[in-house]
């Protein structure tokens, strides 16, 4: 199979994956979509160089956490801030459409809480390919999983707490 | 597994079904297609060279930075204002950057300052040469940066041209963003990308650029006056401008004037460009994104027909719509678009009449 012929495979499969998993890492519709064509831009470059040593899956999963990770870096450095308050507005916008509640907790998570939710629960990893993508030992997956889950429990609770008291006013 | 984890699960579940846009998807592909066309082959080259140049002479790469004023050459910023020798002086990884303005900045206009500035060549975009002499990876900040009114960058493409080693012609693109980027004005947005040059080389030439390259539009109906006469509708001036084709049409309508109630105001939008009046939906290169409305609430009953409702409107009303909109400037077909609004009057839940005009926004003259 030709290179090309396989990232366009690799991008059937796991494209939508990829873009909800970079939508939940880094808040913005518009970035995630294009982190997620630069994962394929990445892939396509450096095809040659993959050994097959973990599955197309976990290798394009580990581009993307790179490429968030170059996002991320990058945001830092950037002066002008107006565009990012532009995209936690775009953000809000899409917690809208979607699932309203829920998004909205997870984005109160820290990106590594929200990255081991999205890929152990939304796109449904294993411990050892979470591990994978993410460069952690299982352990350290399966800590920051409990971590994750006991602080978006907490949130949860506030949230049904303050709904409930709106209701009775 | 508690009855906690049980409710997130289920509600992962419905996150998991969110998709990308298949016309993203689509784009995407196409995309990945041309590069592998134009860029893919080259690389791999370029990766050789990296490759034979890091074994054999086991060099620092050592990458140029400090890119010319006004389209020339400049390595002070490389290589030391007194050095006097082309060895390059840092081992790290400089970034170069190119600029993308909107408006662009005419060779004779205004120079901006700051670290990351340089002139504006052409129209959209950014040329300067590189000086790499024996950089092979060279780190690039593209900054889109809208001067003085709110712009939409299309699609952004950095193009290296020069020669290589052996005087072959080398070119590569480098397709920066794929997704619309609006700015308003004075707002930038950077995006860093790492381009492959052969070393040993004369230099090359990075450009940036936005083919489609687009201010924003504004289409501005006025004075839509609606006045009601004991059932007969007419209207009031309408004066449309519109200057360029593509990018984000505002459609500013006041002092719509509704006698004794009309509950809808109905915007379809019923031409296209190359696609004579068909609707836009019927032309994918079309998209109608999105509808604003200072004034009550929009719907979209499809891609070509947007309601406004205000509720029962009485006297006068003031509103805006903008749409955003984007076409396609490679159609060389390109028609008028007509944009016809039709204004139905209900009467106790009954239509009554409703006025209906077209508004036909001329297709500029190509540059």
């Amino acid at each position: 199979m030709s290179t090309d012929v396989a990232i366009e495979h690799l991008f059937n499969l796991y494209a939508d994956s990829l873009y909800r998993f970079t939508l939940h890492s880094v808040g913005d519709p518009t970035e995630a979509r294009d982190i997620t064509q630069d994962v394929f831009y990445r892939a396509l470059r450096g095809w040659q160089g993959f050994r097959n040593e973990s599955s197309p899956k976990t290798w394009l999963f580990q581009i993307a956490r790179n490429c968030i990770r170059d996002s991320f870096r990058h945001r830092k450095k950037t002066t002008n801030n107006a565009i990012h308050d532009h995209t936690v507005t775009e953000f809000s916008m899409d917690i809208v459409e979607t699932k309203i509640w829920l998004d909205g907790l997870l984005a109160q998570l820290s990106l590594n809480y929200r990255q081991v939710i999205a890929l152990r629960f939304i796109e449904d990893l294993s411990i050892e390919d979470t591990a994978q993508v993410l460069r952690w030992s299982h352990g350290k997956v399966r800590t920051t999983q409990y971590r994750a889950l006991r602080v978006l429990r907490s949130l949860v609770d506030e949230s049904r707490r303050s709904c409930s008291l709106h209701d009775r006013r | 597994m508690d009855l906690f984890e049980k409710e997130l699960q289920e509600q992962f579940k419905l996150m998991s079904e969110r998709k990308l846009d298949a016309d993203d998807k689509r784009q995407m592909i196409r995309n990945l297609r041309q590069t592998v066309h134009s860029t893919h082959l080259t690389h791999r080259r370029s990766f050789n060279w990296l490759t034979m140049v890091s074994a054999v002479v086991a060099a620092v790469i050592v990458v140029a930075g400090g890119f010319a004023v006004s389209g020339h050459l400049q390595r002070n910023s490389l290589f030391g204002a007194n050095s006097g020798s082309n060895v390059p002086q840092k081992t790290a990884l400089s970034p170069a950057s190119v600029v993308v303005y909107y408006p662009p900045i005419q060779s004779t206009g205004p120079v901006p300052s700051g670290p990351t500035i340089d002139t504006t060549i052409n129209v959209g975009s950014t040329k300067r040469p590189v000086p790499v002499l024996t950089a092979s990876r060279l780190n690039v900040d593209v900054t889109l940066h809208a001067n003085f009114q709110d712009v939409t960058f299309q699609p952004v493409t950095l193009h290296v041209d020069g020669t290589d080693a052996n005087d072959k012609p080398y070119h590569k693109n480098y397709i920066i963003t794929t997704s619309p980027v609006h700015l308003g004005k004075n707002q930038s947005k950077n995006y860093q990308t790492v381009i492959d040059v052969p070393p040993n080389s004369g230099g090359y030439t990075v450009m940036a650029d936005s083919p489609t390259f687009n201010p924003t539009q504004r289409s501005e109906l006025e004075n839509i006056l609606f006045v009601n006469h004991g059932g007969y509708y007419q209207t009031g001036v309408i004066n449309c401008n519109i200057r360029q084709l593509h990018g984000i049409i505002s459609l500013t309508v006041t002092q719509v004037q509704m006698t004794p109630t009309a509950t809808h105001v109905l915007f379809t939008i019923s031409g296209a460009p190359g696609a004579g009046h068909a609707p836009f939906a019927a032309d994918q290169h079309t998209v109608l994104q999105q509808v604003i409305a200072n004034h009550g609430s929009v719907r979209t009953v499809n891609s070509a027909l947007v309601a406004w409702s205000g509720g029962p409107v009485h006297g006068q009303q003031d509103t805006t719509l903008k749409f955003d909109w984007e076409g396609d400037p490679t159609r060389s077909n390109a028609e008028a678009i007509h944009f016809s609004i039709q204004v139905p009057i209900i009467i106790n839940g009954r239509l009554e009449n409703y006025e209906h005009f077209d508004v036909v926004i001329p297709v500029p003259a190509k540059k």
